[in-house]
């Protein structure tokens, strides 16, 4: 099958070579637009480019159609070196170690392999700033996300973009709300009274008080919408505009105070301390919370579960209610999933191409080529925009072919999914403009962990998550977290901790 | 009488240097004809060889590894160029604020399971033994080795089914017939209880395995010679069946003494949630937490070794205290 492909794929190939051939330059000039043509330069070798990324399935063949597509059309000779995710750390430490780096690496997480930290502070690794402006795809990704992923206020890499917002909403069993004549909340009184009505007024109308407000998870950590009161996005900066963790504002303890109110009235589902995330859906797909604060596009796929059981049950995916000071906020994703870093090894010139290559991915036209071959024989385009792959582009293992590449930015990829009707997804679409203008980053993304962090971080962090699970099942209280709160503000090492986030920040901030 | 008695001295003398003569010309032989032994048994010694080397490299050899509790490892830097520390962090171990609450916790869930988990297999093995019907002594040893073959997160998760507050269906019975729920898998004062009875649940009559095949073993004339004497079934089992796997409890205890410290990780870990984990948090939930989950292997590494130093020393111990009390023993 494999061999078949091959021939197909040279027949298309020297196709497209032919037809391209005026098109394309060996050596576009990169200072302008990625890939214009420069007659006269058709002839040059093609630029081997090596590179090494994760894979979460096989190794993908570097052989298929759509690369070779690139090729010929770039006029280079790309050669990716797939890492399965489970060892991708061990590798990469193993590659840098043993200075056997290939152009382009990824690297999932600085805060992983802090050793290509340090690489990058010995220059190992190009500085991509003065050249990002100059390639109109990438210099298309948001703002945001080219702050996110600086080092020390320098672009080091290229992210491999993904959506900011729509992972903070809040979905509603709209044929509850109906049948009980409620509103949608847009405050927190107002969730309240719906979470209230949803557990004692039967809103499934079987006769049985069998419902509940909502449904968080509880273990291994309590995922509740803290960002709702205004807490800031993992670090905030105090009075003094000195970064402190989240949890030691006022606002975190309200989130805190509110959620255990509501626990003791009941409306939250009594199970919160031991249910995992993936209990979450269950419950709601079996029609027992009515309320989750979950990605946009859940409330669709809840829906679908649902409406296995009961045609009429419907989620609704909506803004998170109003925090006390009559703002609704949100918390930023980083906006993307790991990094492409370039080796200062290659030329000038290579980079160059390397980013001609980047630049060209980040369109959807060579993204999708990458990512499923060649159009209408590898993949489909349904009408409303969604790719179905064919059989024929199933045979081919195009899986995980796109992990090198840095994408295209899809503002909306948390709000939608194939088969979604048209009028759900324009309401998502909708949705997520108007979570953008309230949604916040953290101001600590890509900085490395402290060493205090290091040693202690997930100890701490359980603590947390059973003092704040604790006081919201009741069996703490309030003065319990005052308490905790000031024992860590106290310690010598978290003080560390806070101290060198504050001073890496700094780093990283300043220009 | 005297002469009877002098001369029967006499001949046991004589035995006794016999005896003594043959121990030491065997003695000799096998000093002297170790090779030729080895010659002779050659394809005995080939066929334990297999087992030998799984020992020696799987075993033996990784035991270099418990050096890592000396060193700060990193994989980064490798084995050798990693610094040493000496005892930091068994110091760090021992001076933790945790460690008396660890240690509680671990010692308690471990106790439960010896005062409580380990007799049930043996009841069950004897109860089983004086089922009349074949038929259904083969359908009850099947039934209860079942859940031996479901996993710890298959049964978590039946728990959580049955015992859970929102949707659990113990917890529906109980407010259907007008009481309140019980909140069986958040409260800690069950906690120890739970895990104790899921333990006999899944572990019980695999368990009884052993017991039987030692069970099997008793020789059957002893039954009929009690019989004979006007035994009971009851006196039958007291006096001839305990006696016959008393030896095999015995070394059973003591394996089970050498793992007084592994409280099973996987079970405590998915049972473990924020409201119990004053009583949850136990040494292997500990080092998950600092030492691999942060990454310091080093410090796990010192924690294992405490944990099987504990293990031996309550192994040699219980074997002598065995052997002083006229038992076999491990060795």
């Amino acid at each position: 099958m494999k061999r078949m492909g091959k021939t197909i794929t040279a027949a298309l190939a020297s196709a497209a070579l032919i037809s391209m051939l005026a098109a394309c330059g060996g050596k576009a000039e990169t200072g302008k637009q990625g890939s214009q043509a420069s007659p006269g330069a058709a002839a040059a070798k093609p630029v081997d480019i090596s590179i090494t990324t994760i894979t979460f399935n096989a190794s993908p063949s570097s052989d298929l159609a759509g690369f070779q597509e690139v090729d010929k059309k770039l006029n280079v000779k790309l050669n990716v070196n797939y890492i399965p995710a489970n060892n991708i750390t061990d590798k990469l430490n193993a590659l840098l170690a043993s200075k056997d780096l290939t152009d382009v690496m990824f690297v999932e997480d600085l805060s992983y392999t802090p050793a290509y930290a340090t690489a990058l502070d010995q220059g190992a690794f190009w500085d991509l700033t003065p050249y990002i402006k100059n390639y109109p795809n990438l210099a298309k990704y948001p703002e945001n996300i080219w702050e996110n992923v600086k080092y020390k206020g320098k672009i080091m890499s290229l992210p491999r973009v993904r959506p900011l917002d729509g992972q903070n909403s809040m979905i509603i069993r709209q044929d509850w709300l109906e049948k009980l004549g409620l509103k949608a909340p847009t405050t927190l009184d107002e969730l309240s009274k719906v979470m209230e009505a949803f557990t004692k007024n039967d809103p499934d109308g079987n006769g049985k008080n069998d419902t509940y407000g909502a449904v968080f998870m509880g273990a291994p950590n309590p995922a509740l919408p803290y960002y709702m009161f205004g807490t800031g996005n993992n670090w905030t900066k105090d009075a003094g505009g000195k970064l402190i963790p989240d949890w030691w504002t006022p606002q975190y303890k309200d989130a805190i105070a509110y959620f255990a109110k509501e626990y003791k009235a009941g409306t939250i589902m009594p199970d919160f301390p031991v249910l995992k995330s993936t209990q979450v859906p269950e419950m709601l797909a079996q029609g027992k919370a009515g309320i989750a604060f979950v990605n946009v596009i859940d409330a669709y796929n809840r829906t679908v579960d649902l409406q296995k059981s009961n045609p009429q049950a419907k989620f609704t995916a909506y803004e998170v209610p109003k925090a006390a000071d009559g703002k609704t906020h949100y918390n930023q994703s980083s906006g993307f999933y790991g990094q492409m870093f370039i080796s200062k090894k290659v030329s000038e010139e290579k980079l160059k191409k390397i980013l001609e290559v980047y630049d060209y991915t980040a369109s959807q036209e060579g993204y999708n080529l990458i990512s499923y071959g060649i159009k209408d024989k590898d993949y489909k385009v349904q009408p409303d925009g969604s790719i179905v792959q064919t059989d024929e582009g199933k045979k081919q293992g195009y899986p995980d072919t796109n992990q090198w590449l840095s994408g295209y930015y899809n503002k909306y990829q948390r709000a939608e999914i194939v088969g979604i009707p048209a009028d759900v997804k324009e309401y998502n679409h909708k949705l997520i403009d108007a979570i953008t203008p309230n949604s916040i980053p953290d101001p600590t993304y890509g900085l490395p962990q402290t060493e205090a962090y290091k040693e202690k971080g997930a100890d701490w962090n359980k603590k947390r998550y059973d003092m704040i699970t604790n006081i919201v099942i009741g069996k703490n209280t309030l003065d319990d977290w005052d308490k905790f709160v000031k024992t860590y503000q106290q310690d010598a090492s978290f003080q560390k901790h806070v101290q060198d986030t504050n001073d890496n920040y700094k780093q990283k901030t300043s220009k | 009488m005297r002469q009877s008695t002098q001369s029967a001295l006499k001949r046991s003398e004589a035995l006794a240097a016999d005896a003594e003569a043959s121990r030491v010309r065997t003695a000799g032989k096998r000093l002297g004809g170790w090779p030729e032994a080895l010659k002779r048994d050659r394809y005995l010694y080939l066929l334990i060889l297999p087992g030998l080397l799984f020992f020696f490299i799987f075993k033996y050899v990784p035991l270099w590894g418990l050096l890592l509790a000396f060193k700060n490892y990193s994989p980064f830097l490798g084995f050798w160029e990693s610094d040493w520390v000496g005892l930091k962090y068994f110091r760090e171990f021992f001076t933790s604020p945790d460690f008396g609450l660890l240690f509680r916790n671990t010692m308690a869930i471990s106790f439960l399971n010896i005062v409580f988990f380990f007799p049930v297999p043996i009841i069950l093995a004897l109860l089983l033994n004086e089922a009349r019907l074949l038929m259904f002594k083969r359908f009850v040893q099947t039934v209860i080795y079942l859940p031996h073959f479901l996993s710890w997160v298959v049964i978590v998760g039946i728990c959580f089914l049955l015992l859970s507050q929102g949707t659990g269906l113990v917890n529906n019975l109980i407010v259907q017939h007008g009481g309140k729920p019980v909140p069986f898998l958040t409260e800690p004062g069950y906690f120890w209880a739970m895990l104790t009875a899921q333990s006999i649940w899944k572990e019980a009559g695999w368990g009884t395995i052993i017991f039987l095949a030692a069970l099997a073993g008793i020789n059957q004339e002893l039954y009929e010679a009690a019989k004979v004497d006007g035994a009971n079934r009851w006196q039958q089992m007291l006096n001839v069946t305990l006696p016959g796997i008393k030896s095999t409890i015995i070394v059973l205890l003591i394996l089970r003494l050498g793992q007084v410290l592994d409280v099973g990780f996987e079970h405590i870990y998915l049972m473990t949630s924020s409201p119990v984990s004053s009583v949850a948090d136990v040494f292997d939930t500990y080092v998950y937490r600092l030492g691999i989950q942060n990454g310091r292997f080093g410090y796990a590494t010192a924690a294992g070794i405490f944990k099987s130093v504990v293990g031996l020393v309550l192994v040699v111990a219980a074997n002598r205290l065995a052997k002083k009390f006229g038992e076999e023993g491990l060795y």
